[in-house]
């Protein structure tokens, strides 16, 4: 029996975060099911002993009670890493093979999915003003999680992220100098309020919502990664489904098009760089 | 050397093989490929800790010594034997239940990213005790937990001889947190992975 074959793969714990996983969906919407198992136990585990839980049963007990653990608890899953101009790489491949095309449209709509702290979601916003396409572009920059929205729309970073910053940016063949587009001071650095002015950062989950119209280009960079492949599935077909023909995909640096269903296609722009377009 | 000579009983048919190294791990990864038999098959993974770089040479380095396909899995990629697949720098590299890769960036754990111990655990929770883990040279502890982990799953452990390693610290942690089933010179790893591969439906491809 198929039913037997799959207790004995399941240890206790794991058991628990299945039931963990569908709890928090029926009582709070939060749908985490079709996420990675391997990935999602490890965060599920260090969450239990960060916060001196003896058993996943009772923090379950407390997590379908107080939505306000719960949001915390949804916000110790998501991993939240970027930087600004991350893979230079890819935004080389944007400036010199994605942007050409892009300047043949009145107006760009470009949906960032998973922009996390904000930092990739500036990267594009200041490359497309050194490429004189600031004023017609609008950038939809959307996460799952609101605390980290906030701190993206605020556009101030730590200072110690910069060395970094200026790095990828020059290995992106900009024009210009990172530091044309931030003040630096207090520890920090902040973003040009100029370039925030064609952002508009929302909440939007991968898993339950719906479809960003009409978009030139999605980039939806190392969120894929924790998804199973059904999920994958799925989100790659709401990005294709959100796609002007002839529009663009942008990935991580390890993620690739194998989840995608056979009745679509993609030609790769720059395949290591894991830029795609959208041909049907 | 024959199947008796296992040290602990009854061996399943080993599935997958992960390899944890670090300090010293290149030349005892190519001293183990150069090793294996051309029949060898078993997938391997090996999660060697390298500078965050954007892209590793290692792989292309790697495959000048082996018969094998090595690669840099991607996100979701099938395991499939006849592959030796080397974690991607700076990123985990898991393994989930439906024997696919699965790569993350989680923090990284005890300054390590790829961990040795997120790995081996993942691989472990898959492929229970179809699974063979090696612990080889190294200068941190990354892996102890790792092995411990594929204990409780009943797979097999293999760490290099201490006293072989260029660095003794990752084996001599390894051998501290569990009971391990050998403790073996990197040529003799090789030999016994072989013998696996042998016993196994891999192995008459």
């Amino acid at each position: 029996m198929a039913g037997e074959d799959r207790i004995e793969q399941l240890n206790e714990f794991e058991v628990e975060v299945e039931c963990l996983m569908e709890a928090l969906y029926l009582r709070w919407g939060y749908d985490f099911r079709e996420y990675s198992r391997a990935s999602l136990r490890r965060r599920v585990a260090r969450y239990l002993s960060d916060n001196h839980f003896q058993r996943l049963s009772d923090l379950q007990h407390e997590l379908v009670r107080d939505k306000k653990r719960c949001v915390h608890f949804v916000r110790g899953l998501t991993v939240n890493v970027t930087d600004m101009f991350r893979d230079p790489a890819f935004y080389r491949v944007i400036r010199e093979q994605v942007v050409p095309e892009l300047r043949s449209h009145p107006f760009i709509k470009i949906w960032h999915a998973g922009c996390s702290t904000g930092e990739e979601a500036y990267s594009m916003s200041i490359l497309l003003h050194e490429e004189g396409l600031g004023e017609r572009a609008v950038i939809y920059a959307t996460d799952i999680n609101s605390q980290v929205l906030e701190q993206a729309s605020k556009g101030v970073y730590h200072e110690k992220m910069l060395v970094a910053a200026r790095e990828n940016y020059n290995e992106t063949g900009g024009h210009n100098r990172l530091d044309d587009f931030i003040s630096v001071g207090y520890e920090r650095f902040l973003i040009d309020p100029e370039l925030k002015k064609n952002i508009v950062f929302t909440q939007h989950d991968l898993v339950t919502d719906q479809v960003f119209g009409e978009m030139q280009m999605v980039i939806c960079r190392n969120v894929l990664i924790y998804f199973r492949r059904e999920l994958q599935t799925k989100v790659l077909t709401l990005f294709h489904n959100s796609l002007d023909l002839g529009g663009f995909l942008g990935l991580g640096m390890k993620e690739s098009l194998r989840s995608l269903p056979n009745s679509i296609r993609y030609k790769a722009i720059d395949e290591s760089a894991r830029v795609f377009q959208r041909v049907d | 050397m024959n199947q008796q000579e296992y040290s602990s009983g009854l061996i399943k048919q080993v599935e997958l093989v992960v390899i944890g190294a670090s300090s010293g791990g290149l030349d005892v990864l190519i001293t183990l490929l150069q090793r294996l038999p051309e029949h060898y098959l078993i997938p391997t993974v090996a999660v060697l800790h390298q500078r965050p770089n954007r892209s590793s040479g290692v792989p292309k380095m790697l495959a000048k010594y082996t018969h094998m396909q090595v690669q840099e899995p991607e996100d979701k990629q099938g395991i499939e034997a006849g592959n030796f697949y080397v974690a991607p720098p700076n990123y985990h590299l898991l393994i989930d239940s439906d024997k696919v890769f699965s790569l993350s960036l989680d923090a990284p754990l005890n300054y390590c990213r790829p961990s040795i111990d997120m790995a081996f655990e993942s691989a472990a929770e898959a492929y229970r005790s179809h699974l063979v883990g090696c612990v080889l040279t190294g200068a941190n502890s990354d892996g102890a937990d790792g092995v411990r982990y594929i204990k409780q799953h009943g797979g097999y452990v293999v760490v290099q001889d201490p006293g072989q390693a260029t660095v003794d610290s990752m084996p001599k942690a390894a051998l501290a947190a569990t009971q391990v089933d050998e403790v073996l010179a990197i040529e003799q790893i090789a030999d016994r992975l072989a013998q696996f591969g042998n016993s196994g439906k891999g192995g008459q491809a």
